[in-house]
């Protein structure tokens, strides 16, 4: 049974890498050679494919942190906190992404690089959150304390984040409107929709994958640890 | 006596010493501060130096800034007050006694927050009367200041609740100067924006007033529930 098991880790530690980097270099293809070039804004508006996937990629990061934090203070499974603390470190590595291409968008079309609008602030500010997090994991050295504690600081700041929207959402909207289940008007062409379905897959399994080998990364770290305390 | 006379009887002895030890925690805190005298002597100076120094920044827009200006040295001089309670506390031992004498976290809890809670409300009193000269402030009506009373108690909650919390977390670590606004300052942005906004919005309390508050009484409660369902999660830990 372990041996099977070792085998499929194995197994999925080689494909799902190699898996990631051919849809990525599938989606980068359909980003520049398959969607249509958008009306008003023209070529730059392709960085939309890359933006909007990080984001939901980010989203789904630390969501899945929160869901292991609350998991771990429940159970004070090891496994939880090591897929909290890797989600949490994926997810600030797409919302960078995220703070990256926004600004690199924003300026040709808008004619300025940031403003403090209600969608950009609070991914800022959760991005702020989850650096805070990454600083609570790296200042506690004993892993006994750094689990539970992390773990309460990812459980308050995800929490926070709604309240953060809430507390910038009558200032005002410089970032447009959803495009997708954005009410009347809103919506993709076809073509359009297409391209971002398989960018958000590759991103995700991208993310699924660094998620992974960090998470094997702890677990081989602690391991290390445990055979240094023995000798 | 009947047996429900007795139930009674021992539910309101144990609710009477239960009430008794409430009041002890929280004079326990008070009376280090006033002994110590560092939270609130640093907070308001810290305060007067921060208003200064929005003063050369914005010479123009002075009197528009004071909101924000407030918060900011009530925030960043809270935090300096809260890394020195802790300090204190830790110093001492004080925490890992009375966990050691069985006092229930909630009531742990608790009294931290409404010690907290009153050294912040008198530092926001000490800091609201240079902040009106300084800042040139007119037109202040007295139902303004009753409004401005019920955002510093909205904010010194939310502050001392989640403070408290982070601050024992950032006090396990290494470097507990530099987490602490870390984490702290990011969670606190909302309260910050919705105190700063509303008391900009003091003068002429309209519904865009009334929806800071109603998001100012959110934070609190979230954090309220929050702060009660992990402190003991932070206490246990060691």
């Amino acid at each position: 049974m372990v041996a099977i098991r070792n085998r499929f880790r194995d197994k999925l530690e080689k494909g799902l890498p190699l898996a990631a980097v051919i849809l990525m270099a599938a989606a980068i293809w359909a980003i520049f050679m398959i969607a249509p070039e958008e009306a008003t804004m023209g070529e730059v508006q392709r960085i939309f494919y890359a933006h909007l996937s990080s984001a939901w990629v980010a989203f789904l990061a630390f969501a899945l942190s929160f869901v292991c934090s609350i998991g771990f203070l429940s159970t004070r499974s090891t496994s939880f906190d090591r897929w909290a603390a890797a989600s949490a470190e994926i997810g600030v590595l797409f919302c960078s992404a995220v703070l990256i291409t926004g600004p690199l968008w924003a300026k040709p079309v808008w004619g300025i690089w940031w403003t403090w609008d209600a969608r950009l602030t609070s991914t800022f500010v959760l991005w702020l959150i989850y650096v805070g997090y990454l600083f609570v994991r790296r200042f506690i050295s004993s892993a006994e304390v750094k689990a539970p504690l992390s773990a309460v600081v990812a459980i308050v700041g995800f929490v926070d984040v709604p309240i953060v929207y809430m507390a910038i959402r009558w200032w005002r909207t410089q970032h447009p409107q959803p495009v997708i289940g954005g009410g009347e008007g809103s919506g993709l062409n076809p073509a359009m929709a297409k391209v971002l379905i398989l960018s958000f897959l590759a991103w995700l399994l991208l993310a699924a994958a660094l998620c992974w080998l960090r998470v094997r990364i702890a677990s081989l770290e602690e391991r290390v640890g445990r055979i240094k305390k023995q000798t | 006596m009947t047996d429900w006379r007795a139930d009674v009887f021992i539910s309101a002895v144990q609710s009477s010493l239960m009430c008794q030890q409430f009041f002890w925690l929280i004079r326990k805190d008070l009376l280090s501060e006033w002994r110590a005298k560092e939270f609130l002597p640093g907070g308001a100076v810290f305060g007067l130096i921060v208003f200064s120094l929005f003063h050369f920044s914005f010479p123009q827009e002075v009197s528009r800034l004071a909101s924000g200006a407030y918060w900011f040295a009530l925030f960043f001089g809270g935090i300096l007050g809260l890394l020195r309670l802790h300090e204190r506390e830790t110093a001492h031992a004080a925490l890992d006694l009375l966990r050691l004498s069985q006092t229930s976290t909630t009531l742990l809890f608790l009294s931290k927050i409404v010690s907290l809670m009153a050294i912040l409300l008198v530092l926001e009193a000490l800091l609201a009367v240079p902040l009106v000269l300084m800042f040139d402030l007119k037109n202040l009506t007295f139902s303004s200041l009753l409004w401005g009373a019920l955002i510093g108690f909205l904010a010194a909650l939310g502050f001392a609740l989640i403070g408290s919390l982070l601050t024992a977390v950032a006090g396990k670590s290494s470097a507990k100067e530099l987490i602490l606004p870390l984490v702290l300052l990011p969670i606190l942005s909302p309260l910050f924006i919705a105190a700063s906004e509303a008391g900009m919005l003091l003068g002429n309390p309209t519904e865009e007033f009334f929806s800071w508050l109603r998001l100012m009484i959110v934070f609190d409660v979230v954090m309220g529930v929050c702060g009660w369902w992990l402190f003991e999660t932070v206490l246990e830990t060691n």
